[in-house]
């Protein structure tokens, strides 16, 4: 596993695109949170902790398709065929590679959110931004796990499609779009809304951290659960994807 | 003409640019079937609410233009067709033309069919197309289309990956366009002269709350309708002209 662990690492880190996300992801989520917190301060938009983290959801877009690529690549230039002929047991390849790519998505995460926290700091040194309650604790911290969960979802829907172009719109169009549009079908949208995972990863992060912050999407859905269930419902919905990506890949052809 | 043809016979002996022609129909037309079949409230059946899946549908027809350009680099493709026609202003000219043609053509055909099918579903429901407002959506939808084709066909062949190209272009309209708009202060300025706020803006102006007027961000636009689109219209040639000098110039 360990030997896995650090080829699938070699794999990753030889290749110039996980650099570029990465670099994107910090510098995007860093900076966007610089800028909404140089320009907060008003009446109805105040300094708080969940300002200086509002660009996560931008990034994490970005490692989306990270994820989505370190598995897409693999297929388009078929060293995933090299990689299941050298190793035959595919069900660890994959986890190692989605280990890897979680924990990497994970640490970039907790990183940034600490560094735009920092940053938030320096813009406005005045402000009350103490990290002094749980809600805000959670939002801080929780960016890295939330990215991790969402690492393991890109990998399982690219390993699933297997073409790049596909996955990447598919995943993009659903966070981006589906998960925020389909609020407006009459009657049952709210229903469906409350269950899409990121909807339920959003408001684990941001639940109690005010309108600004993003709390609800702005949606002011009536969710089902406190931050810690939506969080498990997000860490569900990410483990069947995964568990059906293996069991496709397993079945099929490489 | 000839390169149109060739043009033709490439983007549709790919499986691609099927799907997303599909997924464009079944987005656009599925939407507007569910909004009206699952409204009680005859009010919010307009014109508008049945194109409202246009939002969901144009993204595709972003990546099938991207796609369009794209997948030629990837496959080294383009180095043939450039060998074959030196002209590469041509190629690229003649590529964009057949192309935001047929997301033209697809964006007129949903249009029409989302209308038809949402006044099936709610007869009563009073939908005529009689304000300029109501035409301009419905049949701007097409062209809406195409512009963002020519966005697209642009991005593609200035970037050349197709990972890269897809990604910048739906983070930029799916996201950048809407959350710039939360930056204190200076976010309002800025989103009004973006593009595709303003080709949102010819499409729903006068359509309403359930159209998606303002795309629920209330601006105060510096255009009308019709100024929008040129300015959106204006950004496209600006891409395409940039894209046209760069292909020209560099290894292909």
């Amino acid at each position: 596993m360990v030997t896995l662990l650090a080829v699938e690492r070699i794999k990753l880190f030889s290749t110039r695109s996980p650099w570029w996300c990465i670099g994107l992801a910090a510098t995007i989520a860093i900076g966007f949170g610089a800028l909404f917190t140089a320009l907060s301060g008003s009446e109805e938009f105040p300094v708080s902790v969940g300002v200086t983290q509002i660009g996560y959801g931008f990034a994490a877009n970005v490692l989306l398709v990270l994820a989505v690529l370190a598995i897409t690549t693999e297929y388009r230039f078929n060293t995933i065929k090299v990689t299941f002929s050298a190793v035959p047991n595919r069900t660890s390849v994959l986890l190692a590679k989605t280990t890897l790519v979680a924990v990497v998505c994970g640490v970039l995460g907790e990183i940034t959110a600490f560094a735009s926290y920092g940053v938030g700091r320096l813009v406005k040194p005045n402000a009350d931004l103490a990290l002094n309650t749980a809600h805000e604790w959670r939002y801080v911290a929780g960016i890295g796990l939330v990215y991790a969960i969402s690492a393991i979802i890109g990998i399982s829907i690219g390993a699933l499609i297997r073409q790049t172009a596909g996955a990447i719109s598919l995943l993009l169009v659903y966070t981006l779009l589906v998960e925020g549009l389909i609020g407006l079908v009459p009657k049952v949208g709210d229903d469906i809304q409350k269950l899409l995972p990121f909807v339920n990863a959003n408001h684990f992060l941001t639940v109690g951290n005010g309108a600004t912050a993003g709390e609800n999407n702005g949606t002011g859905l009536q969710m089902h659960w406190g931050p810690w269930g939506a969080l498990a419902y997000f860490v569900a919905v990410a483990a069947v994807l995964l568990v059906a990506a293996i069991a496709v890949v397993e079945r099929r052809d490489a | 003409m000839s390169l149109l043809a060739v043009e033709r016979i490439k983007l549709f002996s790919t499986r691609s640019p099927w799907w997303c022609i599909g997924l464009v129909a079944f987005i656009s037309i599925g939407f507007a079937a569910l909004i009206a079949a699952l409204t009680d409230d005859l009010e919010f059946v307009t014109v508008g609410s049945t194109q409202v899946g246009y939002n969901l549908a144009f993204p595709v027809i972003l990546v099938l233009a991207i796609l369009g350009i794209t997948t030629e680099y990837r496959f080294s493709t383009i180095r043939v067709s450039f060998m074959a026609v030196p002209n590469r202003t041509a190629v690229l000219m003649a590529k964009t033309t057949l192309v935001a043609l047929v997301c033209g053509v697809l964006g007129e055909v949903t249009a029409f069919i989302s209308y038809g099918v949402a006044k099936l579903i709610q007869p009563d429901a009073g939908l005529s197309i009689d304000t300029g407002a109501e035409w301009r959506y419905v049949t701007g939808i097409g062209l809406v289309y195409a512009i963002g084709a020519i966005i697209g066909i642009s991005i593609g062949a200035l970037v050349r990956q197709t990972a890269a190209a897809v990604s910048i272009v739906l983070v930029y309209s799916l996201l950048f366009e809407s959350l710039i708009g939360l930056v204190p202060r200076v976010g309002d300025d800025i989103q009004k002269y973006l593009p595709f706020i303003n080709a949102n803006h010819y499409l729903t102006q006068g359509a309403g709350e359930a159209g998606g007027e303002g795309a629920g961000f209330g601006l105060d636009m510096p255009w009308g309708a019709w100024g929008a689109l040129a300015y959106y219209v204006a950004i496209a040639v600006a891409f395409l002209v940039a894209a046209t000098v760069i292909v020209e110039r560099r290894d292909a």
